[in-house]
């Protein structure tokens, strides 16, 4: 069976895929979550940075209510069926230093998510979230399986 | 909000903790007040952009059509007409482009699908041919266009020559349809520490505080006044912040004798690879749960 194609996720994009694929990206304050399809073996991830658009600038998945949504829609545009995906979900590290700020960009994430998969009804069956440090996963769209390995402040070259 | 308020437990807090913490709920409201007027303000530039889109996209189309029509129906002996009404196609044609470049731009953009494709780019040959697309509006305003692109060491920039031809013809095209006739645009460029800066100041009345604040907004038009002759989708500069931040620059706009725009964008290092092994990678595999 050939390699699956490899391919970096950039900070509010997202990726879906029918062909196998391994899905880079590096995430500080930011959540990835990835939803896999075990019936057509089949995911994509988002990468979003902030929990809200507030209407400024372009309703991009920049932003956690419109990219969660949008990685739903694209794998049901993809043939899935809500009830066959599963999300693991990664990221939302305090690596900003917010001091006591109760409005941490981190744990607003991770709050996010948590809201619209349970929304959506997805189940989450993995997930490593918080923490102080930041995160580099690779997610393969053909088995759903997520390597993940924590990385310095330093390597993550987040706003 | 529920982590709010299960911090909220006001029979441990002193006095400052409360104060800080009606302070915190403050803010939270503001935000959902501004929230709620952004999204109904939002709506109604919705419905706006369905008519500007129209006219953006309708009247160039009309008017390449008719000039071809004229084209053909030209004799032999005056074909030398041709050339005013080519002129008029290109320039049309150039701005149906534009347009459909930015609304096309937009919707990858929403969709999460816009990647930065890195190449070495010629500054020199990128500038001409944004300022040949607008040649017809800067000759018939009369504007005088200043460089200092010839007097910069470095031509080449690693960069999204897409991106970043998108976003000067944005800034450039606000400009020349701010600017009043017979006026200066003047654009200066410099690569100081793998920065390309760019800065645009027109001579034009310059742009209200008040829209200053939310003038990335998607729809958003500066004049939108039923005489507003600046015309226009209102998606420009929404389309230009969000292409500066996936190169991972920065834009900032002032009043200073007309409007100055300032753009800063790191050239991409090519080659960029991580070392990471795999003996302290977590697996999330799907039989494990």
């Amino acid at each position: 069976m050939n390699d699956p194609l490899k391919y970096y996720l950039l900070p509010g994009a997202l990726k879906s895929s029918t062909k196998p694929m391994e899905i880079t990206t590096l995430l500080g304050s930011c959540v990835s979550v990835c939803l896999w399809d075990s019936r057509l073996k089949q995911g994509g991830i988002n990468h979003y940075m902030m929990p809200f658009w507030n209407g400024s600038g372009l309703a991009s998945p920049k932003f956690g209510n419109i990219a969660i949504e949008k990685l739903v829609s694209s794998m049901i545009y993809l043939g899935s069926q809500r009830n066959d995906l599963v999300a693991k979900v990664f990221g939302g590290a305090a690596v900003l230093n917010s001091g006591e700020c109760i409005f941490n960009i981190g744990e607003r994430n991770i709050d996010i998510q948590e809201r619209i998969l349970k929304e959506e009804g997805i189940e989450v069956v993995a997930k490593s979230l918080g923490g102080d440090k930041g995160r580099k996963l690779i997610f393969n769209t053909n088995t759903g399986v997520v390597k993940m390995k924590f990385v310095q402040k330093t390597q993550i070259n987040m706003k | 909000m529920m982590k709010l308020s299960s911090e909220l437990n006001i029979f441990t807090m002193n006095e400052n903790e409360l104060i800080k913490k009606s302070k915190q709920i403050e803010e939270l409201q503001n935000t959902i007040i501004n929230l709620n007027n952004k999204l109904k303000e939002s709506e109604s530039l919705k419905s706006n952009f369905i008519s500007n889109i129209m006219n953006e996209v309708y009247n160039p189309f009309s008017s390449i059509i008719s000039m071809a029509d004229n084209i053909l129906s030209l004799k032999d002996s005056n074909l030398q007409q041709a050339i005013p009404m080519a002129e008029i196609i290109y320039n049309e044609a150039a701005k149906l482009d534009f347009h459909l470049q930015n609304i096309f731009t937009a919707a990858t953009i929403e969709a999460g699908l816009e990647a930065p494709e890195i190449t070495s780019i010629n500054l020199h040959s990128l500038f001409d041919d944004i300022i040949k697309k607008f040649q017809f509006d800067i000759s018939s305003k009369e504007l005088n266009i200043e460089s200092n692109l010839l007097d910069l060491d470095k031509l080449r920039f690693v960069s999204d020559s897409k991106k970043l031809s998108l976003i000067l013809l944005n800034l450039l095209s606000n400009s020349i349809k701010y600017s009043p006739e017979g006026s200066k645009i003047r654009i200066n460029f410099e690569i100081i520490e793998d920065y390309l800066n760019v800065t645009i100041s027109d001579e034009g009345e310059g742009i209200s505080e008040s829209d200053l604040e939310n003038i990335f907004d998607r729809f958003k038009r500066i004049d939108t006044t039923i005489n507003s002759v600046t015309g226009g989708t209102g998606l420009g500069l929404s389309v230009v912040k969000a292409l500066i931040e996936i190169l991972n620059g920065n834009i900032k706009i002032v009043n200073e004798d007309g409007t100055k725009i300032f753009i800063a964008i790191p050239e991409t290092q090519i080659g960029e690879d991580d070392e990471s092994t795999e003996d302290d990678t977590i697996i999330f595999d799907e039989e494990l749960f």
